[in-house]
């Protein structure tokens, strides 16, 4: 075989296309023709439309977070999109339309607040009734609802789905109904055109009534968390909680509230203490102290008193408890034993009238007397000081149990006073709590007053019954041809493709790989004559 | 040998308007190029594409004007045969009488016009092997051959039948006949491999029953 070219040369592409010609006509023919049909056949649709301008309740000032607007009108936009193309604003303009009678929603309240209530739960009530008949509508017809989708579009300035845009607007396409005008009696074109323009409204009023009532939903959220008025209780509580903790005080604790404090553990002053208990303490430990002390001193004159009781000087002996802290007392007993000592030494050697021994126990005997005298006025002292230490150890404990007394009358009060305390701290987080998110449910409010609000730029304009629209003819036309053509030629080569029969010289030469001698052209009937 | 006293035979004429064509074809066939030989065989790949009206023009073309060459016209298409009908001449006796009755080649020679003489298939019955295989038709093809000027025989479809795969052996040079716009390539392709192992050569390839969509005067421009 010989080599196989696959670019086609001119002449073989007008080859393809002349000999395929009457077929490619055909196909453009063919789809002309039945995009013109369609189009002439299309049914005839009446449009009009409402305009609508999103205007943001608040930051009006454009220099201002520019940005968070964008991003809040393109939300808004896009959900505007949603509830206008929603099943629900769709059926309710279209029951609006055909007239079952739905409840009216009545959003004006009013100022009084009996009758805003009242008209409320009436708001209320209208409308749960209507979103029940609507759902209903909705189930019954799928079929209309899904001619209704088609019907209604929302556009903004940018395009179809272009969402930043500030204005948007709806627009219905209705078509004519022929069977429903007949049964009316009226002429198809005005009973279309009037259906049209009277949908577009209803559907209008469908979407604020359902934007309203979505939005008076959110301000009423908000509106109800004020009015229950949890911040006014919380308030309340707080102020009776303190009350009470005020009353306790003046009544019930009077001048004690630091040491009922300093006993609940609830003062934490720098000490840590006070005074009152310092004191208590203080007066235990004296009066211990003091114990200690008259024990000491008693002891001290039963010894002393022992020592008086023996009649001979020379018995008397100082007990050590005196000596240890009597300076005079020691003196006297360290010359006592001296001259004991010395007394001692002088009298084996010498008689009893060798004067130095005589002195000596001469002075013995004064110092004995002295001692004894020594002995009596320590005993005179303590018997003063024991009387002392007495007294005031009587003081000290009518002191102490007095303050033993005052402390445990205070005692139950603690509990009482812990309670209040607690009461009062709690009340107080709550209020702050509700003051915190009163502010919050307050902004919110002021808000909600405030969203971006919808207006209604244009009314639906009643459609000219003369111009209904329709595709565009000639650009349909054109677009058929274009796609006929491109139908034909796709046909004439890939037929031309899959036709292995031998078409031309070339071609034949080409495949062979043998010359051709010559063409013969088709000659009709018989070539010879006899 | 055509008897000179035959009139009707004369009459037998190509048309007008495919006396050119097929004048320009023979001219290709046996008197230009290194292909160019005394005898060609003449046949198609499959059926119906006009073999035999090729031939019948071919020999027609070939022996006018009347005494520029002597031309035997052979029906070897034994199975439908068509020439004898084609140029009004009586369907026998032909070649299966000369080969298998051994009548003489001469008695099957019908002139039809001054310098053609056609040799119809004649009686075969279903002997169509037995006459292809024969020696006796070698001998016949020889003689003709060398009684005329050249001898063109037509012969049945090579896709179909072995008949010309047989013959390419004797005959030698083998003209192809394709009808455009129908005949698949390949059918021609395998037409002539099986006509080369036959031992034949194809000289060439004719498109036959050509149409020309494109207009003519778009078609001299592109």
């Amino acid at each position: 075989m010989a080599e196989r070219y696959s670019s086609k040369t001119l002449r073989e592409t007008v080859r393809v296309i002349a000999g395929r010609f009457w077929g490619m006509l055909l196909i453009l023919v063919i789809v002309v023709g039945g995009v013109t049909a369609v189009t002439l056949l299309a049914p005839k649709t009446y449009r009009t439309e409402a305009h609508l301008i999103a205007r943001p309740g608040r930051n009006t000032n454009p220099l201002q977070e520019t940005a968070p607007l964008r991003y809040e009108l393109v939300l808004f936009v896009t959900t505007q999109r949603q509830i206008i193309t929603s099943d629900y604003v769709l059926a309710t303009a279209m029951m609006m339309l055909d007239g079952p009678n739905l409840p009216k929603l009545d959003f004006a309240l009013g100022d009084d607040l009996a009758q805003r209530k009242a008209r409320s739960e009436a708001l209320a009530k209208a409308s749960e009734r209507r979103r029940e008949m609507v759902t209903e509508f909705v189930q019954a017809n799928p079929e209309l609802m899904r001619k209704l989708r088609k019907r209604v579009q929302v556009l903004t300035p940018g395009g179809p789905d272009a969402t930043f845009s500030q204005t948007f607007w709806i627009r219905v396409d209705w078509p004519e109904e022929a069977g429903l005008a007949a049964e009316k009696g009226e002429d198809v074109r005005q009973f279309a055109v009037h259906r049209t323009w009277e949908f577009t409204k209803h559907l209008v009023q469908a979407y604020e009534d359902r934007f309203t009532m979505l939005e008076s939903q959110r301000t009423q959220k908000a509106t109800d968390f004020l009015k229950r008025q949890a911040a006014m209780e919380a308030r309340n509580e707080f102020l009776e909680a303190s009350h009470a903790y005020e009353s306790f005080i003046k009544n019930q604790a009077k001048g004690d509230l630091p040491l009922v404090m300093s006993m609940s553990g609830t003062l934490s002053t720098a000490g840590g203490e006070l005074s009152e208990t310092v004191l208590l303490r203080q007066r235990k430990d004296d009066l211990m102290k003091i114990g200690d002390r008259v024990a000491r001193v008693e002891a001290l004159k039963t010894a002393i008193d022992q020592e008086l009781a023996k009649q001979d000087d020379r018995q008397l002996v100082v007990p050590d408890m005196v000596l240890q802290d009597n300076a005079t007392m020691q003196a006297l007993q360290a010359k006592i034993v001296d001259l004991k000592l010395m007394v001692n030494a002088l009298e084996p050697r010498y008689s009893s009238n060798y004067s130095e021994l005589r002195s000596a126990r001469k002075e013995l005997g004064l110092s004995l007397e002295d001692l004894r005298e020594q002995l009596r006025k320590q005993a005179d002292a303590l018997d003063i000081e024991l009387k002392m230490l007495r007294a005031s150890q009587e003081v000290l404990s009518r002191d102490s149990e007095r303050t033993e007394q005052r402390i445990a009358s205070l005692a139950p009060l603690v509990p009482e006073y812990e309670r209040l305390v607690a009461e009062l701290k709690a009340a107080q987080t709550n209020y702050d709590e509700q003051k915190k998110r009163g502010l919050d449910a307050a902004t919110a409010e002021r808000l909600a007053e405030n969203p971006v609000l919808v207006t209604l730029l244009d009314q639906p304009y009643m459609p000219d019954p003369d111009s209904p629209v329709r595709p565009i003819l000639w650009l349909n036309i054109a677009v058929s041809i274009l796609a006929g053509l491109v139908l034909a030629f796709v046909y004439a080569f890939l037929s031309d493709h899959f036709d292995h029969s031998l078409k031309s010289i070339d071609e034949a030469e080409r495949y062979l790989g043998t010359p051709v001698l010559g063409s013969v052209p088709k000659m009709g009937g018989n070539i010879v004559r006899t | 040998m055509a008897e000179p006293g035959i009139t009707q035979a004369s009459k037998a004429r190509l048309k007008h308007k495919a006396e050119d064509v097929f004048r320009g074809l023979w001219a290709s066939l046996f008197l230009s190029g290194p292909s160019a030989g005394k005898s060609v065989l003449i046949c198609s790949a499959d059926r119906k594409e006009g073999a035999s009206t090729m031939a019948c023009g071919l020999a027609l073309a070939g022996s006018e004007p009347a005494g520029i060459a002597r031309v035997a016209l052979v029906d070897m298409n034994v199975r439908q045969p068509k020439l004898a009908h084609m140029l009004r001449c009586n369907s026998g006796p032909g070649v299966g009488d000369v080969v298998l009755k051994g009548h003489p080649a001469e008695e099957a020679a019908q002139a039809v016009n001054a310098g053609l003489d056609l040799y119809t298939a004649g009686d075969v019955g279903d002997r169509v092997l037995e006459l292809l295989k024969s020696d006796a038709l070698g001998r016949f093809l020889h003689t003709i051959a060398e009684q005329y000027d050249h001898v063109v025989v037509d012969c049945a479809a090579a896709n179909q039948y072995a008949d010309a795969q047989v013959l390419a052996g004797r005959v030698g040079s083998v003209m192809l006949v394709a009808r455009s716009n129908a005949t698949p390539r390949e059918a021609v392709a395998l037409a002539k491999k099986r006509i080369e192992s036959g031992g034949g050569k194809v000289a060439g390839v004719v498109l036959n029953m050509r149409k020309y969509p494109v207009p003519k005067f778009l078609y001299k421009r592109v």
